[in-house]
């Protein structure tokens, strides 16, 4: 088996597989686990005002934004083009022609917003992606607490970052191939997996990412739902 | 009681090591919430800059996440495939993660923590590392290694019922001697009924009050006598302070709460309210009362505060807010603010009572602590904790108090009103350290000044008279003591051991004093002082004694080891041994303090010798109006120094009722007295020009 074979037909399966487990490992074990009370006040009074509090802190970073603004300012922009990368990245693994001509935009819109939008999103998240980085490395009180695993995983990101941007920027990348691709994964069907190099590495750590995240501190992504849903309970 | 109950010591081997390990890794199958703590902290670094400990001493073990990593990492050894090739390639062994040093780190580390949940607040991922921190306290309680204050404390509690070691006769004594000072202050009788069974209320708070915040305990009184509400305490439950939260000891945890539930239930209460102690009611009202006892309790808990605040607002209590002139602070403790929503209640209550109310920055819940919280602010020295630069006393004066101190000042208030035992001890503690003058007490101590009665028609007491009902009957006690009345007895064993030296082979010399001037005085009072001061001051009080041919007391103060009142004690100064208080322990402690005082008295035999607790106010408050003396004699060892657990020297002497001598500092003729003795400075022999006025040092 080729490394191309390797990423491209036998990995995405395994990671699948690695990241639904992992997940639904956690999940049930954490709703089986026993619950205290443990409420941190003042706390919101019912259940959908405690629901609404936690989607709007979640989605604001309203804590940092409270007690650590430079850090906030990264943060959340790094994560706000995240989340803009995420909802672009559908369209590598296929398009919405419906949804396009709803909203009125030919493709030639499509791709000249997504090249302005995502090309702004991959430029600044690289940079907040080196901020974050450097200010672990340099602030002291966050120095001191980075071991291993958080090196591993910022360097990570940064590498799926920067393979990623190369794949916008620096090559020319024909979404019709990822798309017929994907396409084949899904059904089963063998299919030509795209060759450019680029691509490939910036999969294999994509995987690699996505398979990480039910065994590290990526755990926050469905954890802190569960962490704030303790502290604000009645 | 018989044995002799000591501290055990601990020894860390392999075996311990495993123990701490087991414990880590029992975390997967724990609580959900330590689950998530071990996974989801991504190392961002907002707990450090918000956490008083933190920012009090910048140094990598107090940085609240490494804290928690002590953890963490153990528990993640076999979960990081990364930090297992990393480990591999520095040589590591991943089972060395641990050793004999950093399990004695643990206890240094996880009690520098206050448990504030401060960091919580500003946590994005929502981590309360207060859970972190009890976990490792609790592990370190399983190897027996809690700092022996809070030990001891345990000990104490699990056999009197309450933290301060009252028996029931010294309890009663409290109890008397309140209501003694409440109707001099109030004008009206305002009686603190015990172990009334059939009451509305049972009113519990921290045992420590009775002890260094008795006005606040007389706060509540006026409160409820005011409000009109049928209440009782209970010596069996007279503390709702709770070390077991501290400490992790789950058990101990649910015994001391059972306390109050056992009572609440044998007097057949509507209500267990607790008083001004944050913690005792987080644990009584969200760990107990739903968790131990069942949902369906016959009784409900709630705060003391939000009984003042309904008072308050249906007009039942006058309150004249002119007589607390000082600006006023309110320091919101962690319990209240963060962990009961208990916020607005207290301010309500204190703008009512005072004249100038300032708010400190952060406040309510984004307050900062203490710096003696989670237990620390009873640890002084270090408490047999291995692997500590500082004491416990000076770690939370210079490290974790820093920022509270700089809160308090930046208000330019005179007084903090800080509801809770810890809170109080810590604050009190810290504005003396650092000279501030500031005063520090609770909210009831400001309604207490605050409260006017209606001498004339007592109309406010008729209400809980007529609430109170005849069918009401004491309550027996669990230890099968007397029934309980309001009035106090005088207790067998009381707080003050009187020893009086009538040795009539030996010849008295005082005959051979100077002529007597003023026959006036009754007696002096000497408080010891070991320090050349005290011996100036022995000195002129003995003097005073023979040329008046009066009694001389001498009052002997002891913080711990010797606080006689309670019933078990530390004995060595170390506080590594505690001991049961016999009649034999008492005889070896009076003769020491004979034998101190026996040549230097040159046979003069007018002497009784007193041993007190360190509760100096109002055993010489007490002793005062019992007639044991007219003039109290004091060393004056140095300006602004600290006078029993509350106040300085200075500040005792110029409020003090009865006439204070101070001698000293500087020489054995110089006597700073305070305006009762001014009045009669020619029975007290103190020359012209060797006096001047106690000032305002202090």
């Amino acid at each position: 088996m080729s490394a191309t074979t390797f990423v491209g037909v036998f990995l995405p399966y395994l990671t699948c597989v690695v990241f639904l487990a992992g997940i639904v490992y956690r999940i049930r074990k954490w709703n089986k686990a026993p619950v205290g009370k443990m409420t941190l006040t003042p706390a919101p009074a019912s259940a959908s005002e405690k629901w609404k509090q936690i989607l709007k802190e979640v989605l604001v970073f309203r804590q940092l934004l409270d007690g650590n603004k430079p850090l906030w300012a990264g943060t959340w922009v790094f994560h706000a083009a995240l989340l803009l990368i995420l909802i672009g990245h559908s369209r590598v693994v296929t398009d919405f022609p419906r949804l396009w001509s709803m909203l009125g935009m030919s493709n030639a819109n499509v791709d000249s917003m997504s090249n302005i939008v995502g090309g702004a999103a991959g430029v600044i998240i690289l940079v907040m992606g080196i901020y974050l980085l450097f200010r672990r490395l340099t602030v002291q009180r966050v120095r001191e607490i980075s071991d291993s695993d958080d090196y591993v995983s910022l360097c990570l990101i940064l590498a799926i970052i920067v393979t990623g941007d190369i794949l916008r920027f620096g090559t020319h990348f024909d979404l019709n191939q990822t798309r017929e691709y994907f396409a084949g994964l899904v059904t089963f069907q063998s299919v030509a997996v795209p060759s450019n190099p680029y691509f490939l590495l910036h999969f294999f750590l994509g995987q690699v990412l996505i398979m990480w995240i039910p065994f590290s501190k990526f755990l926050h992504i469905p954890g802190v739902f569960y962490s704030k849903s303790l502290l604000y309970q009645r | 009681m018989s044995a002799q109950v000591e501290k055990k010591g601990y020894e860390i081997g392999q075996a311990e090591i495993d123990k701490v390990i087991a414990a880590v890794d029992a975390i997967k199958d724990g609580p959900r919430v330590l689950q998530l703590y071990m996974d989801i902290c991504a190392k961002c670094g907002t707990c450090a800059e918000q956490c008083h400990v933190s920012l009090g001493d910048p140094h990598k073990r107090t940085n609240p996440a490494l804290r928690s990593d002590r953890i963490r990492r153990l528990f993640k050894k076999d979960m990081s495939m990364v930090r297992k090739v990393a480990s591999m390639l520095a040589g590591m062994d991943s089972r060395n993660l641990l050793d004999k040093d950093a399990v004695e780190e643990w206890v240094r580390d996880f009690y520098e923590c206050s448990g504030c949940r401060r960091c919580a607040k500003f946590c994005p991922m929502g981590i309360d590392n207060s859970v972190i921190t009890r976990k490792g306290r609790a592990i370190l309680h399983s190897l027996g290694m809690t700092p022996d204050k809070l030990v001891t404390t345990q000990v104490v509690s699990d056999q009197t019922g309450n933290d301060e070691g009252f028996s029931r006769p010294a309890f009663m004594d409290v109890i008397g001697f309140l209501e003694e000072e409440l109707e001099e202050q109030h004008g009206v009788p305002i009686k603190i009924p015990v172990g009334k069974v059939g009451a509305d209320v049972l009113y519990v708070g921290a045992s420590a009050d009775f002890v260094s915040s008795p006005d606040t305990v007389m706060g509540y009184a006026a409160f409820f006598h005011a409000a009109g509400i049928d209440w009782t305490m209970s010596h069996a439950a007279c503390d709702a302070a709770n070390m077991g939260l501290f400490s992790g000891d789950d058990p101990h945890m649910k015994a001391k709460n059972k306390v109050l539930h056992d009572a609440a239930m044998r007097l057949k209460v509507k209500r267990l309210v607790i008083g001004e102690c944050g913690h005792a009611y987080r644990v009584a009202k969200f760990i107990g009362g739903t968790n131990y006892w069942g949902k369906d309790i016959p009784y409900e808990i709630t705060s003391i505060f939000y009984l003042g605040v309904d008072a308050l607002r249906k007009g039942l209590l006058k309150l004249d807010p002119s007589r607390n002139p000082d600006p006023v602070t309110y320091h919101d403790p962690c319990n209240f603010g963060r962990s009961a929503d208990i916020m607005e209640e207290p301010r309500e209550l204190i703008r009512a009572c005072v004249s100038d109310f300032r708010e400190m920055t952060p406040n309510r819940e984004k307050n900062w602590c203490c710096g003696g919280g989670g237990g620390l602010a009873n640890f002084d020295s270090t408490e047999g904790v291995k692997k500590r630069d500082t004491t416990f006393e000076e770690y939370r004066m210079k490290i974790a108090g820093k920022k509270k101190l700089e809160q308090i000042r930046a208000t330019g208030a005179g007084y903090v009103a800080a509801p809770c035992a810890n809170c109080k001890r810590q604050i009190r503690q810290l504005m003396e350290y650092h000279k501030t003058g500031v005063e520090v007490g609770g909210v009831f101590d400001l309604l207490n000044r605050a409260i006017v009665f209606d001498k004339s028609s007592g109309s406010q007491r008729a209400v809980s008279l007529a609430k109170s009902g005849a069918a009401a009957q004491p309550e027996t006690d669990l230890t099968g003591a007397e029934p309980a009345t309001a009035t106090p007895s005088v207790s067998a064993r009381v707080s003050l051991v009187q020893v009086n030296l009538e040795r009539a082979d030996l010849p008295d010399t005082s005959l051979a004093e100077d002529a007597v001037t003023e026959p006036e005085l009754k007696g002096v009072g000497l408080c010891t002082v070991h320090s050349p001061q005290g011996e100036w001051a022995f000195d002129y009080a003995l003097s005073l004694a023979r040329r008046n041919k009066v009694r001389l007391n001498i009052y002997q103060f002891f913080e711990s080891p010797y606080t006689f009142q309670r019933d078990m004690v530390y004995i060595d100064a170390k506080k590594t041994k505690i001991v049961p208080v016999t009649p034999e322990l008492l005889a070896e402690k009076d003769k020491e303090l004979r034998f101190w005082y026996d040549e230097r008295l040159e046979g003069y035999v007018n002497v009784g010798f007193r041993f007190c607790e360190g509760n100096d106010d109002w055993e010489l408050t007490k002793c005062f109006k019992r007639g044991d003396y007219d003039v109290l004699v004091i060393g004056y060892e140095k300006r602004g120094g600290g006078f029993g657990a509350t106040t300085t020297l200075e500040k005792f002497a110029r409020s003090f009722r009865g006439a204070v001598v101070l001698v000293g500092p500087d020489d054995p003729h110089s006597f700073y007295v305070n305006k009762k003795a001014e009045g009669m400075l020619d029975r007290l022999n103190i020359p012209k020009d060797r006096w001047q006025l106690v000032d305002g040092v202090g």
